[in-house]
């Protein structure tokens, strides 16, 4: 899967990269199956990333139409929340296939714009 | 019946099949005659050849989930209640301890040359004869002197001690289970066997190695368990 | 009624005269056991019943057995039901209940008695020992500020029980037939937070807890420690081998073979057997399940390190996803959760509560209002929330009442109104929806019986059973796409068949559409669950997670346990007490137990008025999927045509004046005044209860006849 994204200049890979202020944070967690939810709020792409993470024990629960319009609109990232939105609405794969593509996709647009920024604290 | 009160069948187990290999000595000035509880037969006095039982109850402590289903079903298939001191079968816990060290399971081992058998001085616990030979403790003749209690060599005793019937009693592999609702003993089915949720308990025609007593201690799990998530090695 | 299922007597302890006392079970036995039977006595022995703080020392707290524990009856032996007036919920403290698993019930019915009932304060702190029919209550000064888990093993030690497995047989007192077991004592304690402010749980063993309620705070102020319990002796029943039977014949049926797991089935919690519920664990197979007793399936797990033992559920939900934060790989991540659950275990706090006031407090840090130079001062980590140092320091903090514990200690609506934070509940940044308690993560909003339930009783509902099968088996198979194994029109029908005697059949009181959140339907639902909950789960103590069970895929014609000829809740009340109840006359006595409990509420000060939901629950410009915490949420609905689907149930809130409309269907259906939500005299007296219509009269709360 490759994914071409446009370059972004460096203020503008930072300004994506930051943490958005704590009450603009999006609601997310994790599940775990058939136990419940364990909430945990994102407030940036890594944390998302992290959040998109598939494991044994538990899985994302995140609301994927939210998450496009939180990274477009807090974010600040257009681009990737379209690309968030279409895969979101792809009916044609499962929830659980959805998250691993984000989780990938997320992670070659953070490594992109890491490499902008010369960010190695992110 | 002769004179001494034995049939032919009891009276050919006392005589050796060559002289001088087995001897049966009596103990106790009891009488020889044997005793006769729902069918099955007794021999008197100390043992010297046990007849080895033809089944055994093995354990996966790592399996067990302390639910205690099986102590239940025990007691209430023989007295009609539940009780935890008088299940013939005992699971001990410590819930604070590290698996698998968190969890024993004690069940009568059956013994090849049981002490609990030689301890009783009225032939009241002995091989049932037409029962598989397994061991069990004829309540009416029993009459609480507890030498089988302390004659167990396991921890905890194999054999319980009912408080208000002042007898003891012990694992019989289901023989006589009144309140089972099916047929029990060996070809039957055992209470502890059937109820676990988890199958943590089995059981056996062969012998386990009776100089260890880990050998009773088995491994019942396998892919469908670790599946679960649960481990299936030791 | 003879005997069978039950012990035949119940234990008065009263903490001011260190006195115990027994009196006969006989004349409580309509009330069914657990919930109904402690009530029944809480009804008998509070003297005050208008208490709104569960810490006065005439609050009467009863442990209650039912007629099923200590029997074979499948995931019905081990709860104990823990009932009284509670701590810390908003506006006032109901009287309420809790319960746990584990060895407590059925070692007190081996010990011979049915309920344990808790009055009056120790002028010190105490525990008791019970060993049969002999109490002794004994000094805990030195046991005061100790841990859970110290406590228990310092009692066992002074019980003369030694750690580990295998010991031998031991007397319970000198005498040779005091009777004899190999078992150590049940002991439930409290930890330093149930000592010193509301948010105290009950733990026993490793794990198990009732924290809803704060009972552990209860006992706390009672100045009770711990209560032991040993017991030798046995519970009769009425058909032995009808139990046996029973119980072989529901394993083989209705649950998963262990060793031959179904994973994708749809047979409920009672279908799938041993089934770990835990959130973030170190992903390892070395350990084993670990159930309460008679459980047919363990959902609890015992470690290599033991220390994480027994740890599940709700006490692992609260701080897993912020150990994500600090920790990358799985095990460090299970064992930092793990960490945070055990100091909650030790601490012994209802981690409930934390689910939504963590979140909180973080967003309070962030908006730099707490802090060390906010406004609400805090000099915790707050940069290390997700590392088990601060999960400790935070306990420890409510439990010493120091840092911000000083206020959370008093409750966290306590706090947020001491703090002047009342625009949190507005906007739903405090997360607390019903009665001062958190958010279950059922959203009111989507799963309305949740929210419901919880409106028109004293706390967060808590009942999975319609849950479990119409959210969680669908969203299960939504997730990875699988196909889904019961049609939802064919799921609805099950459940639907067991809504008698008000709604059996009717399918369309389990439709969430937005078009029918107001309903009688609604309200007919809500109803039984509360009736059934009240006397099948709680007085009977039926686990919450195996019962009820409504379809199951193990099963040839996919029908569940609940109601049915062979497995059905009034197959083990027969069989075990000889009573031939049917299903729907247990519906019936928990309508019973349900309208005491109102009247203990409306004496309390309960008015229609105070039934409702947090300001934000009504919020109509909603941004964004607001229902709560999951991705989206599947309910079976039927479209314009009929047709029954498992349908996405999108962004929504509810409307102020329907829900005040629906709470007249309500109490109307239950035969209360609708004015004020009390109950009338001719509603009571149909149900045999004018003793608590002369109370209510006497008090000047009697509803009025429409």
């Amino acid at each position: 899967m490759n994914y071409e994204f446009s370059t972004p200049s460096p203020e503008q890979a930072s300004a994506i990269l930051s943490m958005v202020p704590y009450r603009e944070r999006l609601k997310a967690g994790r599940m775990r199956l058939p136990s419940g939810f364990m909430a945990t709020p994102v407030r940036s792409l890594h944390e998302v990333y992290i959040n998109l993470m598939m494991d044994e024990k538990s899985m994302p629960a995140i609301h994927l139409p939210s998450l496009s319009v939180w990274v477009d609109e807090v974010v600040g990232d257009r681009e990737l929340a379209r690309v968030i939105d279409a895969c979101a609405s792809d009916d044609g794969n499962s929830y659980v296939e959805r998250c691993r593509k984000l989780h990938k996709i997320i992670g070659m647009r953070l490594a992109q714009l890491r490499e902008i920024a010369d960010a190695s604290d992110f | 019946m002769s004179s001494d009160g034995l049939n032919e069948k009891e009276r050919a187990m006392l005589e050796p099949e060559n002289p001088g290999r087995r001897k049966f000595m009596m103990v106790t000035g009891a009488t020889c005659a044997a005793a006769f509880v729902a069918g099955s037969f007794f021999l008197p006095g100390k043992l010297e050849a046990m007849p080895d039982c033809k089944g055994f109850l093995v354990v996966d402590l790592n399996k067990c989930q302390g639910c205690g289903s099986c102590m239940m079903a025990c007691s209430l298939g023989h007295h009609g209640a539940t009780s935890q001191s008088l299940s013939r079968i005992q699971i001990q816990q410590d819930s604070f301890a590290d698996y698998p060290g968190d969890v024993f399971m004690a069940p009568c081992h059956q013994c090849e040359d049981a002490p609990c058998v030689q301890a009783c001085p009225v032939a009241a616990n002995r091989p049932a004869l037409e029962m598989g030979n397994v061991r069990m403790i004829d309540q009416k003749r029993c009459i609480g002197c507890e030498q089988c209690i302390d004659a167990c060599q396991f921890t905890p005793s194999r054999v319980q001690w009912d408080p208000k019937q002042h007898k003891a009693q012990k694992c019989d592999l289901c023989t006589d289970a009144p309140y089972l609702g099916e047929k029990g003993g060996i070809g039957g089915t055992q209470a502890c066997v059937k109820v676990c949720p988890v199958k943590a308990i089995s059981f056996t025609n062969k012998m386990p190695d009776q100089s260890r007593e880990e050998s009773y201690q088995v491994n019942l799990r396998g892919k469908g368990w670790f599946a679960r998530g649960f481990s299936k090695e030791d | 009624m003879k005997n069978d299922g039950w012990a035949g007597h119940i234990l008065l302890l009263d903490l001011t005269r260190l006195k115990a006392k027994a009196i006969s079970t006989e004349k409580y036995k309509r009330w069914g056991g657990g919930h109904g039977l402690g009530t029944a006595l809480f009804w008998d022995y509070c003297e005050d019943k208008t208490l709104t703080d569960g810490r006065d020392p005439r609050n009467v707290c009863v442990l209650s057995a039912s007629p099923f524990c200590g029997t074979l009856v499948p995931s019905g032996g081990g709860r104990t039901e823990v009932t009284g007036i509670g701590t810390g919920q908003w506006p006032l403290s109901w009287y309420t209940r809790s319960n746990f698993g584990g060895r407590f019930s059925s070692m007190m019915k081996y010990a011979g008695w049915d309920a344990i009932v808790i009055i009056g304060k120790a002028e010190h702190p105490v525990w008791v020992d019970i060993r049969n029919g002999d109490v002794a209550f004994m000094d805990a000064r030195t046991l005061w500020g100790k841990d859970t888990e110290e406590t228990q093993q310092q009692v066992w030690a002074k019980i003369g029980m030694r750690r580990g497995t295998k010991s031998d047989w031991k007397l319970l007192r000198s005498t040779i037939d005091a009777g004899r077991t190999t078992q150590k004592p049940s002991l439930l304690s409290i930890g330093p937070i149930g000592e010193n402010s509301v948010h105290g749980a009950l733990i026993h063993d490793a794990g198990n807890g009732a924290g809803q309620g704060g009972f552990g705070s209860v006992w706390g102020s009672k100045n009770l420690k711990a209560v032991s319990i040993l017991g030798t002796g046995a519970v009769h029943v009425a058909d032995p081998a009808g139990l046996i039977q029973a119980r072989f014949n529901t394993q083989e049926k209705y649950v998963d073979d262990p060793d031959k797991p179904d994973l994708t089935s749809w047979g409920g919690l009672l279908g799938m057997g041993a089934i770990t519920v835990a959130f973030e664990t170190p992903p390892t197979h070395k350990r084993r399940p670990q159930a309460c007793q008679s459980c047919i399936g363990g959902c609890r797990t015992r470690y290599e390190n033991g220390k994480h033992n027994e740890q599940s559920c709700q006490e692992t939900a609260w701080y897993g996803a912020f150990a994500r934060r600090f920790y990358k790989d799985p095990t460090d991540i299970g064992n930092a959760n793990l960490d945070a659950a055990r100091a909650a275990g030790l601490y012994g706090i209802n981690t409930y509560g934390l689910n939504s006031a963590l979140p909180w407090l973080e967003y309070l840090y962030h908006e730099d209002i707490l802090g060390p130079k906010g406004k609400i001062k805090s000099e915790l980590p707050w940069d290390q929330l997700g590392r088990p140092e601060f999960a400790e320091a935070f306990l420890d903090c409510i439990a010493k009442r120091t840092d911000i514990g000083a206020d959370l200690a008093d409750g966290y609506m306590h706090a947020l109104h001491r703090w002047g934070r009342e625009e949190d509940l507005e906007s739903g940044m405090a997360d607390f929806p019903y009665w001062g308690m958190a958010n279950h993560g059922y959203d009111p909003r989507s799963e309305l019986e949740w929210g419901y339930g919880t409106i028109m009783s004293d706390r967060d509902f808590n009942s999975h059973d319609i849950n479990l099968h119409l959210f969680w088996l669908p969203f299960l198979a939504a997730v990875k796409a699988k196909p889904m194994r019961i049609e939802a029109e064919r799921a609805v029908e099950f459940v639907a068949e067991r809504l008698g005697p008000y709604a059996k059949g009717r399918t369309e009181c389990l439709d969430y559409r937005d078009s029918n959140m107001y309903s009688e339907p609604i309200a007919q639902l809500v109803r039984w669950m509360l009736h059934y909950g009240r006397f099948w789960k709680n007085s009977c103590g039926l686990c919450d997670f195996k019962w009820a069970n409504f379809f199951n895929t193990n099963t040839k014609d996919n029908w569940g346990a609940t109601g049915s000829e062979d497995a059905g809740e009034q197959v083990w009340w027969r069989v075990v007490t000889g009573e031939d109840m049917s299903f729907e006359d247990g519906i019936e006595r928990g309508r019973q137990i349900y309208n005491l409990d109102n009247a203990i509420w409306v004496l309390q000060g309960r008015q229609r008025d105070l039934c409702k939901f947090a300001p934000y629950i009504y919020k109509k410009d909603v941004k964004g999927f607001n229902l709560g915490m999951f991705p989206f949420f599947f309910w079976p609905t039927p479209d314009e045509n009929g047709k029954w689907e498992y349908r996405e149930i999108g962004s929504r809130h509810l409307d102020e004046a329907k829900v005040e409309e629906w709470k007249n269907t309500f109490y109307g259906l239950e035969g209360w005044d609708a004015k004020t939500g009390w109950p009338t005299r001719s509603t009571l007296e149909t149900m045999d209860m004018a003793f608590v219509a002369d109370e209510l009269a006497a008090a000047g709360k009697l509803g009025e006849e429409s």
